[in-house]
């Protein structure tokens, strides 16, 4: 220490050894002569030797400019970091948590709706009324309940949930059929949750049209059984539909954003709630120099998950791999640096632990689950809904992923994708150093 | 066991949080604001679908194709050229491409059957999976309509009256309010119990309760008490304010059923927050191992899909969360009208669920004051 400046900060043995002196007191003088030389060439600001160079940004830095100094950023990344080693049930659950949910979510979120139950009020009970309720049961989506006695009992099993759609074919349609004459077959489809049915209403409506042709062919002939034309259905990026290929790259984003934000969101609060913060009130160090010091770690981690959750789609999942694997790095890189960067804010701007967390969990969860394309595509929504999936970054991340996973793009391709990350980083770094106050209130 | 000694510290817990106004709004913001969001933001599941057509027949029955797709299923289709369809499909720019072959019309008179091809973009899977379903039925109702001027109809006289009960028109809106209001329950009940629970121990209040004459269980039960009745009143402004006020979702069902549930649902979840309060030493902890409940509990419930179609191994497992029990509760008495002689079950599995955490927390709690 001189004039109030530290000169070096290291083990003993270290100390002794760079100055190639005999004790720990030759050392301080070496260092301590070594300043004073130094001084008079600082303030007139001679640009020398290396030292100087280094200091003339921390006095720069202390007149509360903007400079980073890398030795103050990396003391608060040491230290982080250390608090991060420390604590190993933090950094396993980081990292095995991620993983699991990965597996979880993976598996649990199905776009394909299968083995719903239905059953069916047969007041007719001829063969062909029976051929109709056979062409449902028939096929891979739904099972066959107990069939209903009348209304009351369609009512009940509806209400409890216990069937999700009703067909009922009303007496002499089979011989209405074969007369011609218009008959109606009624099929009730459960709304309580409205994806599902309307999944339901395509299945139906599509094998009503099948039975029909079949129909038609058996009483036509050749005349009915040239289609009129064809529409052929090409499902691109994802041929057999596969439900993994579609949402595992979208997950990454999600669990990227989640967790880190998780990690990172009580680092300045935490601060704040547990009094050591005064370091970062009564030392030199800048608001950027804490807030990104603060920040590497972190990166650092979820960078490393990111890695981890793309060898465990690929090689675990079997989810194709088709485009540029750099693209979606340094996409993934600019994206942990916002999600930490997210949570650094949210912490820098609330006064408690419980307020921050309970920020973070509403500010990621439900954006990231509901707007951001997961399952409904962003042009799709209304509303503040859209609004927010519009701005949200995630949006912007899954379109990547996506995009170099399962349709083989890479930077050119996504190059519309990449400018709103851009564009998040330096909006974050922004909105932290105006909450973050080096005094507090 | 002293019931003046639960009210007073459960009080206390009320006072706390009323001296967080942060954590004030953050708690009115997810039962008001985040619902109404929630639920104008759903579009029904086919909803301003982008699509685009490439026309190299430029006959009347590709031109009726196109007018045909109109909002709100659809975004008025853009005419594009068959270079440009794969640039844009790759920008995910349409979800759709239509691509209606040379000579079409020619061909469709003439009796060859020509094939028109629909290009679906498979990664957006939601609405990839309806819509080609919509769009097939709007090509062929185009079709066929125009080829019946020319030619008689062979059809099987065979209607499909298509109804969905309990919500009509199919509204997401709907569901996604309900389901947003028990994402809120679920986070907030196991945020402010278990986080509350932490930040004693870490500031050191908790050696006052202990010097006081008062049992760990009075302390877990005033904890459970005073969360859940904030969550509670909280949770049913929304549903009346918003979800019947604002956003005229009719409820079928009993409102107080409803209630019932909810307060045993928030039996369940404020244990839970505490068990795992106990299990996390720290905040930083207590974060994540939120996260990795939450993050389950909100996408394998049965809201955002349906439980049928997951593996039976995750709908087993489910079966042990107080949400996917709730869910099933929420759905049957807010949509279907059901009462109580439907959702017994639910109401039986929540309370079952919520005693088994209570029991372990309790018991996991003891170790924690010592």
């Amino acid at each position: 220490m001189h004039a109030g400046k530290v000169l070096v900060s290291d083990a003993p043995s270290g100390i002794i050894e760079s100055r190639s002196a005999r004790s720990l007191d030759e050392a301080f003088i070496a260092y301590l002569e070594e300043a004073i030389e130094q001084q008079p060439g600082a303030r007139q600001s001679t640009v020398g030797k290396a030292v100087p160079d280094e200091r003339r940004g921390a006095s720069k830095a202390r007149a509360s400019l903007p400079f980073l100094d890398l030795r103050r950023t990396l003391a608060y990344t040491q230290r982080e970091s250390l608090e991060l080693r420390r604590d190993p049930i933090r950094g396993t659950l980081a990292i095995l948590g991620t993983l699991i949910l990965m597996f979880v979510m993976g598996y649990g979120i199905n776009m394909d709706v299968q083995n719903l139950a239905f059953a069916v009020l047969d007041r007719d009970d001829t063969t062909v009324s029976r051929d109709y309720a056979l062409q449902i049961s028939g096929s891979r989506f739904f099972t066959e309940k107990a069939p209903l006695r009348d209304y009351a009992d369609l009512d009940r099993r509806m209400t409890n949930g216990e069937i999700s759609l009703a067909i009922e074919i009303p007496p002499g349609f089979g011989r209405d059929v074969a007369r011609g004459k218009d008959v109606q077959i009624g099929a009730w489809i459960d709304g309580a949750m409205p994806a599902r049915a309307e999944t339901v209403r395509g299945y139906v409506q599509g094998m009503h049209t099948n039975w029909l042709t079949q129909k038609a062919r058996e009483r036509y002939g050749a005349a009915a059984t040239v289609g009129a034309f064809n529409l052929e259905i090409r499902y691109r990026y994802n041929p057999s539909i596969e439900s993994l290929t579609a949402m595992v790259p979208a997950m990454i984003p999600i669990l990227l954003l989640m967790i880190p934000a998780m990690l990172a969101v009580l680092s300045v609060v935490r601060e704040k709630e547990l009094g050591s913060i005064i370091n970062f009130y009564v030392t030199p160090v800048t608001r950027m120099e804490f807030l990104i010091g603060k920040q590497l770690p972190y990166i650092g981690l979820a960078f490393m998950n990111f890695f981890m959750l793309s060898a465990f789609a690929v090689f675990a999942f079997r989810v194709p791999f088709t485009g540029s694997f750099f693209a979606l790095t340094v996409a993934a890189l600019l994206y942990v640096i916002f999600t930490t960067g997210m949570g650094l804010v949210i912490s820098a701007f609330m006064k408690s632990q419980i307020a921050a967390i309970f920020g973070t969990s509403v500010i990621t969860l439900i954006p990231a689950v509901q707007y951001s394309g997961l399952i409904d595509p962003v042009s799709s929504l209304e509303g503040m809904g859209a609004l927010i999936g519009r701005l949200y970054p995630t949006t912007y991340f899954v379109t990547i992923s996506r995009g170099t996973f399962s349709k083989g793009l890479g930077f050119s391709d996504l190059a519309s994708s990449y400018i709103p990350l851009l564009i998040a980083v330096p909006v974050i770094y922004a909105l932290g150093a105006m909450l973050l106050k080096k005094q507090a209130q | 066991m002293r019931i003046a000694n639960i009210l007073n510290l459960g009080i206390k817990e009320l006072r706390g949080l009323a001296r967080d106004p942060i954590l004030l709004v953050l708690v009115a913001y997810s039962f008001t604001l985040s619902i109404y969001t929630a639920a104008t933001a759903m579009p029904e599941t086919l909803n301003r679908a982008a699509i685009a057509i490439v026309d190299e027949d430029h006959s009347p029955v590709s031109s009726r194709i196109v007018t045909a797709l109109y909002p709100p299923f659809f975004v008025p289709p853009k005419l594009i050229t068959q270079a440009e369809m794969d640039a844009r499909m790759d920008a995910g720019l349409d979800t759709f491409a239509l691509d209606i072959p040379p000579n079409f019309q020619r061909d469709l008179l003439a009796g060859k059957s020509p094939t028109i091809q629909l290009n679906v973009d498979a990664t957006r899977s939601a609405q990839a999976f309806t819509g080609g379903g919509y769009v097939q039925a709007i090509v062929s109702a185009e079709v066929t309509e125009f080829l019946n001027r020319y030619r008689g109809t062979t059809k099987v006289p065979v209607d499909l009256a298509l109804r969905a009960r309990f919500n009509p028109e199919l509204n997401k809106g709907w569901f996604g309010a309900i389901s947003n209001i028990i994402s809120s329950i679920t986070m907030l009940a196991i945020v402010l119990t278990g986080a509350a629970l932490i930040r004693e121990r870490e500031h050191g209040t908790i050696e006052h309760l202990l010097v006081m004459p008062v049992t760990p269980l009075e302390i877990m039960i005033s904890k459970i008490w005073s969360m859940g009745l904030v969550v509670l009143i909280a949770s049913s402004v929304a549903l009346v304010v918003v979800v019947q006020g604002l956003l005229n979702i009719p409820i079928a069902g009993s409102l107080l059923l409803f209630m019932l549930g909810t307060a045993l649902m928030l039996f369940a979840t404020t244990s839970l927050g505490i068990f795992l309060a106990t299990i996390a030493g720290s905040m930083p902890q207590f974060g994540l191992l939120l996260m990795l409940v939450l993050l389950p509990l909100q996408v394998l419930s049965g809201t955002m899909t349906p439980r049928e179609s997951m593996p039976d191994v995750i709908q087993y497992l489910m079966l042990a969360a107080p949400n996917t029990h709730f869910v099933m509760l929420a759905q049957a008495v807010l949509f279907r009208g059901a009462g109580l002689s439907v959702v017994w079950p639910q109401l039986l599995a929540l309370i079952l669920i919520g005693t088994v955490l209570f029991a372990l927390a309790l018991r996991r709690f003891r170790q924690f004051l010592r």
